[in-house]
C-alpha cells in the first residue's frame, strides 16, 4: 500500500537513533570523559535520512527524556531539533565528505546550538544547569559580562569539543558502514 | 490510574508551579509536593534523585545570582536583586521534579508503552514514542557486552584520557552497526504485520481506562487553559 510520510524503515531508523542518544549516559560513564555524546543518534539519522528526520530524532529524544527521566530535558528539545536540522543540511551540502569539513560542521553545529540554547538556559533556568559549568558562568558574569554573554561563552566551551567529536564519530560510523546496510538509506548524504 | 491521567495531572501540577508568583503559596506548594514524595512509602526512594539535581542547582543559582564571586574576587558591591527570581525558579523546579518522580512511580514505562499503543494516537507516532523505550535496554546490554569484549581484546578503554578518547569508535561502531543491521528485519516485521494499515488497533493488556478518567483528563485540560488564562489576565 502506497503511503505518504515516513516509511517503516525511517521510523525504525529514528527509533534506533533515539535509543543510541539515550544510552549516552552509560557510554560517557564507561569512558569517564567530560563530554555529552548525546547527539550521536541525531547526527546519524540526519546524515542517513536528511534534516527533517534528524530534527524529529532530536525532538523525540528530549521529549521522551523529559517524560521519563528529567523534565528539564524537555525544555531543551528545540536545541536537539536544531542539531538534527543543521547536521542534515550540512550533510546534504557536502560538509561531511572529508575530515576538515566534518570539523567545520561540528563548529557550525555548536554555533547553532549556542543560538538556541542560550536564551533557554538564561531565561528559563537563570543561566544555571546545576553542573560544574555554573562556576564558569558565575566567573565570566563576575568579570562584568552580562548573563547572556556569560552563558554563551560557557555553552560554546562545553559544546565545541563534544559536537566536533560527535560529528567525527558519526562520519567514521557512516564511512565504515557495510554497503548492505547503506543500501537501506537512498537519501543518505555523501561522506566521501 | 490510567498513564495518560497521571501524565495530565503532572502537567497541571507543573503548569501551576510555573505560573505561581514567588510568595508563601509557591513555597508551600513546592515543599508540599516534595514532602509528599518523601512521605509516600512507594515514592520515598526517589527523593535522592530530586536532591541530587536540586542541590547543585541551588548552588549554581546562588553562585551566579548572589554576586558573591564578584565581591570575593574584585571586592564589588554585592547585588542581590536577582536572588528572589532565582529562588522562585528553584522552587518551581523542585515542584516540577518532585511531581515528575511521583508520576514515574505510578506510571511505569511498560504501562506507558501499552497505553501509547492502545491510544487513539496514529500508530506511527505511538511507535516513535514507545519504540526507543522497547529497545534501549537491549542496546544498554549490548554496549556493556561490547565494552567487556573490547577490554578483553586489549583495547585501552580504561586507559589514559587520550586513549579512551581515541577508542570511542571501538565502542560505538559495533553497537551502531549491529543496531542498523537489524533495521531491515525490524521494518519488515512492522510491514508484515500491516502496521499503520488501520488507524485503530486492538492491544493486549491495554491499561484499563474509563469514561470517568477520560472526563477527568478533559477537566484537567480545562484547568490548564483556565490557569494560563488567569495568569495572563492578572499578571500581564
Amino acid at each position: 500500500m502506497a503511503r505518504k510520510g515516513l516509511s517503516s524503515q525511517t521510523l525504525v531508523l529514528i527509533v534506533i537513533s533515539i535509543a543510541i542518544n539515550m544510552i549516552a549516559g552509560q557510554l560517557v560513564s564507561m569512558l569517564k570523559l567530560p563530554i555529552f555524546l548525546d547527539s550521536i543518534g541525531t547526527l546519524l539519522s540526519a546524515v542517513l535520512a536528511g534534516p527533517i528526520v534528524g530534527m524529529l530524532t532530536g525532538l523525540l529524544t528530549n521529549i521522551i527524556w523529559g517524560l521519563l527521566t528529567d523534565p528539564i530535558a524537555a525544555a531543551f528539545a528545540p536545541v536537539a531539533m536544531v542539531i538534527g536540522l543543521v547536521a542534515g543540511l550540512l550533510a546534504r551540502a557536502g560538509w561531511f565528505r572529508t575530515l576538515p569539513k566534518v570539523i567545520v560542521s561540528g563548529i557550525v553545529i555548536t554555533l547553532a546550538v549556542t543560538v538556541i540554547a542560550v536564551p533557554i538556559r538564561t531565561y528559563l533556568f537563570g543561566g544555571v544547569t546545576g553542573s560544574g559549568a555554573d562556576f564558569l558562568v558565575a566567573y565570566v558574569h563576575s568579570m562584568g559580562n552580562d548573563l547572556i554573554e556569560s552563558v554563551a561563552m560557557t555553552v560554546i566551551g562545553a559544546n565545541l569539543v563534544d559536537k566536533i567529536l560527535t560529528a567525527i564519530i558519526v562520519w567514521l560510523l557512516v564511512r565504515n558502514m557495510p554497503l548492505r546496510t547503506l543500501r537501506n538509506f537512498p537519501k543518505m548524504a555523501a561522506v566521501r | 490510574m490510567h498513564p495518560f491521567t497521571s501524565l495530565t495531572l503532572w502537567v497541571v501540577l507543573g503548569i501551576s508551579s510555573l505560573l505561581m508568583p514567588l510568595g508563601y503559596p509557591l513555597l508551600a506548594y513546592s515543599l508540599a509536593i516534595f514532602l509528599a514524595l518523601i512521605l509516600m512509602k512507594t515514592t520515598r526512594h526517589r527523593w535522592r534523585y530530586v536532591v541530587w539535581i536540586m542541590l547543585p542547582m541551588a548552588g549554581g543559582l546562588w553562585l551566579v545570582h548572589s554576586g558573591w564571586l564578584g565581591w570575593w574576587l574584585h571586592g564589588e558591591v554585592r547585588d542581590n536583586s536577582q536572588l528572589l527570581k532565582a529562588a522562585a525558579l528553584w522552587l518551581r523546579l523542585l515542584a516540577l521534579l518532585s511531581s515528575g518522580q511521583i508520576l514515574l512511580q505510578y506510571m511505569p514505562t511498560q504501562r506507558f508503552i501499552r497505553a501509547l499503543f492502545a491510544s487513539r494516537l496514529p500508530p506511527g507516532l505511538s511507535y516513535l514514542l514507545a519504540g526507543p523505550l522497547l529497545i534501549v535496554e537491549q542496546l544498554r546490554a549490548q554496549l556493556a557486552a561490547i565494552y567487556e569484549a573490547q577490554l578483553a581484546r586489549g583495547v585501552p578503554l580504561d586507559g589514559r584520557w587520550y586513549q579512551r578518547l581515541r577508542y570511542i569508535p571501538a565502542l560505538v561502531m559495533p553497537l551502531t552497526h549491529s543496531a542498523l543491521n537489524d533495521l531491515t528485519a525490524r521494518s519488515s516485521a512492522l510491514d508484515m504485520r500491516a502496521f499503520r494499515l488501520h488507524p485503530r488497533r486492538t492491544t493486549l493488556w491495554a491499561p484499563p481506562d474509563s469514561t470517568f478518567q477520560r472526563g477527568v483528563r478533559y477537566a484537567l485540560l480545562a484547568v490548564m487553559i483556565l490557569e494560563t488564562g488567569a495568569w495572563l489576565w492578572l499578571w500581564h
